[in-house]
Parts: C-alpha cells; structure tokens; sequence
C-alpha cells in the first residue's frame, strides 16, 4: 500500500467550500451573540441583587435593624450590675464606633410602634425592678392598664410571672426556651407571647449565655406593649453601661431611655 | 518568509516537493503580522466584530486542518465553530510570538478531542453501510475521486488508533507539511518532543496499514 499516496489524499482535502463556510458563519454569529445576550442578562441580575443588597442594608442602617439583628452576641456569663466597672471608656468607644452613628429619629427600636399621641398612665417606678435583674420578679400585672381605653391584644394575654422559683432546668431545656423565645421575637411572635417566652428563659437562667440579649430584647417588647416605664427601667442598665460586655446596645439604650422619658 | 521545503527543515521524511506537496498554511507575513495584531487587540477587548474578522481571514486553513484530522466533514465544521467562538477566552493565552493563524490550528487542536471519536464512530458506521452499496464510477474523474476517498479512508481508519497528540502532530507534519517549528508552536510542545510524536505515529501507522486488507 502506497503511504505517500495515502498522505497526498488526505492532504487534498481542503477548507474551500463555501456553502459549508457561510453556514458555520452563520452558527458562528449565532452563537456569539447568544454568548452576548446571556452575559448581559447576567450582569443585569447580578446588578439588580447588589441595588436590592445595598438598598436593604441601607434601610437597614437607617432604621437601626441591623444593630438589633446584628449586634455583637453577649458573654457567657451576665455579671450583676454591682460587679460590672461603671465605667470601661475604651471598650464603650469601640463598641460605639463600630455601630453607625443613628439619627435621633432612628433610635425607635425596630419592633416597636410609634409612640401615642397621648402618653399613657405612668406607672409606679417602685413597681419596676432593676431591669438586671431576672425579670420573674416584674410582675407585670402591677402595671394599671388605662380603664378608658379597650384592651389591646398585647394586653389581652397576660403575663403572668412564675408562681415560685422553678428547679434548675437542664441544659437542653434552657437551650429549647432561648429558640423559642428567639423565635417568636425574630419571626412574627404576639409581643405578650414573646414577652412570657423571654421571661421563661430569664427565669431558667438568669445569668446565662444569652441573659443579656433576652433582657435587652425583653425591654424591646416592653415597649411594644407600652409599657415605657417598664421599659425604660429595664433599659437604664444598658443606657448606663452596666452589664456585660460593657457598651452592649449602651447608644441605643441611653437614646430611647431618652425617649421613653417622654411618655412617662 | 517562507517555509522551506527541503525535507531538513520540515518534520516529516517522506514528503515529496512536488506542486501538490506545497505548504497549504503559510507563516504571516509582515502586513499580515500587522493587521493579525489589530485583530487580536480588538478580540481582547471582546470585540465580536473581530470574531468574525478572524473567521473570515482564516476559516478555510481551520476547515483544511479540521477536515485533514478528523475525515469528517460534519465534524470538521463543529471544529472550526467551536474554536471561533472559544476564540474570545482563548485569545488570552496568545502571547503574540506566532501568527493567529497557528494559534487557530491550536485551539481547533485543543477542541478536536470528542469530534475524533465521533467521527471515527459515524465512518465505521458509514463503511458497514457503503459495503451493500453498489459504487461503479462512470467516469475517470469519478474513479479518481473514489480510489483517493478509499485511500484516505484507509489513513484516517489507522488514524483512529493512534493518541490523540500524535494524530494532530502527523497531520500537522505530513498532510499540512508544516515544519517542526511550526508545529511544537501550535502544539505547544517543546520540537523534540514534536519529532519524537511523528516518530510513533509513523510506525504505528505504517504496521497498522500492513495489517489491512
């Protein structure tokens, strides 16, 4: 068998038709532009989610939410107000730098509700305990409820304390009060039912993990029952910076401490 | 410049110098140098006017060496359409030391792998169906085309057995008479390594071909 001849066959093969060249062309032009489009439409949907991104997390700042979604997680441990320094400057500075300066219409706790025209009936301060501790001991019964005005649905499920100081619970118990409670104040609870679910917890573990956190959230719900004064007492701590870590939400805190000094 | 076209400076050992044994890809020239590095600066910048430039000025040598590899027409053709639009990605690896030309024949080379199969499988296919038909040339020019189809077909049948890297270098080498140079530029191997895969593919074909009928 001739292998040259075999090569100069091969070789006659050539790319000079031009049916076959006009219509890879044509695919060819297809394609791009099909690699074109997709691209474009790519690059839209990547801008349309960073305008939706940034849009968000600017309403976010503006409204104060992402300081109560994402503010710094708590210590392990609460240390009693007696124990915490009055005063730790350059954590509070830290602290403070590292949120974004709120305007003073931009304190109002995201799950509160614009305050009342009329403020309402003030309530005992002797009636309120420190806001540090467990909040087992507020009954929030003590609080009068304006006779005038018709029960809210806040009001309308009471929030009864515990009766007597319950048995140390376990610690999947605690675990499983902390995620309820979470969870009703994150995604849509009734304020009274996250109200008694934040209290559960506190009153399982008073100086826990997350005691802070439930004691600030608690007087966030506080304030959407309006009940100010309560509130106001239960925010006086943070406004102070006497709980631990120091400066935890103590901006935040000091400007609706201000507020809520209004409506008392 | 051109290619020399004594057996020396080429790759291969057997290619005769006669008129149908011409360079069918010459290297660029200096206008064509020229005008090749406008065209890649435009495809940098995703120009995809300058896709269709560059399949303009060099589709019919990507179609030769498609065709030349693969014996398929069909498969040739997706060859040569991938390579052009893989072009916009691929530019960036052109360093501008050889011609767009070759570096073409590269890419269509790096696309070619799966077309290979294909091909080899759609002409087995295609000799079991041509064995019941009748094929009686009528005239010379036709018995011509027929014997140059069949020895062709012989040489892409033993083709099908080689790797892949040595099938591009002997096509490279001996249909397209490209030099060594050449070559390990489109390859992107170093020469010897060009010569040592022209070496194997040549023994491996030539035992292959004793083997046949």
């Amino acid at each position: 068998m001739n292998f040259d001849a075999m090569i100069d066959a091969i070789r006659a093969e050539d790319g000079n038709d031009a049916e076959l060249a006009a219509a890879t062309h044509l695919r060819l032009r297809r394609s791009l532009e099909t690699r074109a489009r997709s691209r474009h439409q790519l690059a839209g949907l990547v801008t349309a989610i960073a305008i939706l991104l940034v849009g968000t997390v600017s309403w976010a700042l503006a409204t104060g939410k992402v300081t109560t979604l994402w503010g710094p997680a708590p210590r392990l441990h609460s240390v009693a107000p007696e124990a915490v320094p009055r005063s730790a400057p350059a954590r509070k500075q830290v602290a403070a730098a590292s949120r974004p300066p709120l305007p003073p219409e931009s304190v109002t706790p995201p799950a509160a509700e614009p305050p009342p025209a009329e403020p309402p009936p003030a309530e005992p301060p002797a009636a309120e305990p420190p806001a540090v501790v467990p909040p087992a001991v507020e009954p929030a019964a003590v609080e009068p409820t304006p006779p005038a005005a018709p029960p809210s649905p806040a009001r309308v499920a009471p929030v009864l304390p515990p009766a007597a100081p319950e048995p140390p619970a376990s610690l999947a118990q605690v675990e499983e009060l902390y995620r309820r409670a979470h969870e009703l104040h994150f995604h849509g609870g009734e304020p009274a039912v996250t109200l008694a679910a934040w209290d559960a917890y506190l009153a399982a573990e008073p100086n826990g993990r997350f005691s802070v956190e439930a004691r600030y959230n608690r007087a966030l719900l506080l304030i959407r029952l309006e009940r100010y004064a309560a509130a106001r007492a239960a925010l006086a701590p943070f406004a102070r910076g006497e709980v631990e870590p120091a400066g935890y939400r103590q901006t935040e805190a000091e400007q609706l401490v201000e507020r809520l000094a209004r409506y008392e | 410049m051109t290619i020399p076209l004594n057996g020396a400076a080429r790759c291969g050992h057997h290619a005769l110098v006669t008129a149908i044994s011409m360079p069918l890809a010459m290297p660029a020239m200096g206008g064509e140098a020229s005008a090749d590095s406008q065209l890649v600066a435009r495809l940098r910048e995703g120009d995809r006017a300058a896709v269709e430039e560059a399949y303009l000025a060099h589709h019919a040598a990507i179609r030769g060496f498609a065709r030349r590899l693969v014996g398929d027409a069909a498969a040739a053709e997706d060859i040569v359409h991938e390579a052009f639009v893989a072009l916009p990605r691929a530019i960036r690896r052109f360093r501008g030391d050889g011609s767009l030309r070759a570096f073409l024949i590269g890419v269509a080379a790096n696309h070619s792998r799966r077309h290979v199969r294909s091909a080899m499988r759609r002409r087995r296919a295609t000799e079991r169906l041509a064995a019941h038909e009748d094929l009686q040339p009528r005239t010379v020019d036709a018995t011509d085309q027929l014997i140059t189809k069949q020895l062709a077909g012989k040489l892409w049948a033993a083709l099908d057995d080689l790797p892949i890297d040595q099938r591009v270098v002997f096509v490279l080498c001996e249909a397209e008479q490209r030099t060594s140079v050449e070559v390990a530029e489109i390859v992107g191997a170093p020469e010897g390594t060009v010569r040592t895969r022209l070496y194997h593919a040549k023994r491996k074909l030539r035992e292959k071909l004793e083997e046949m009928p």
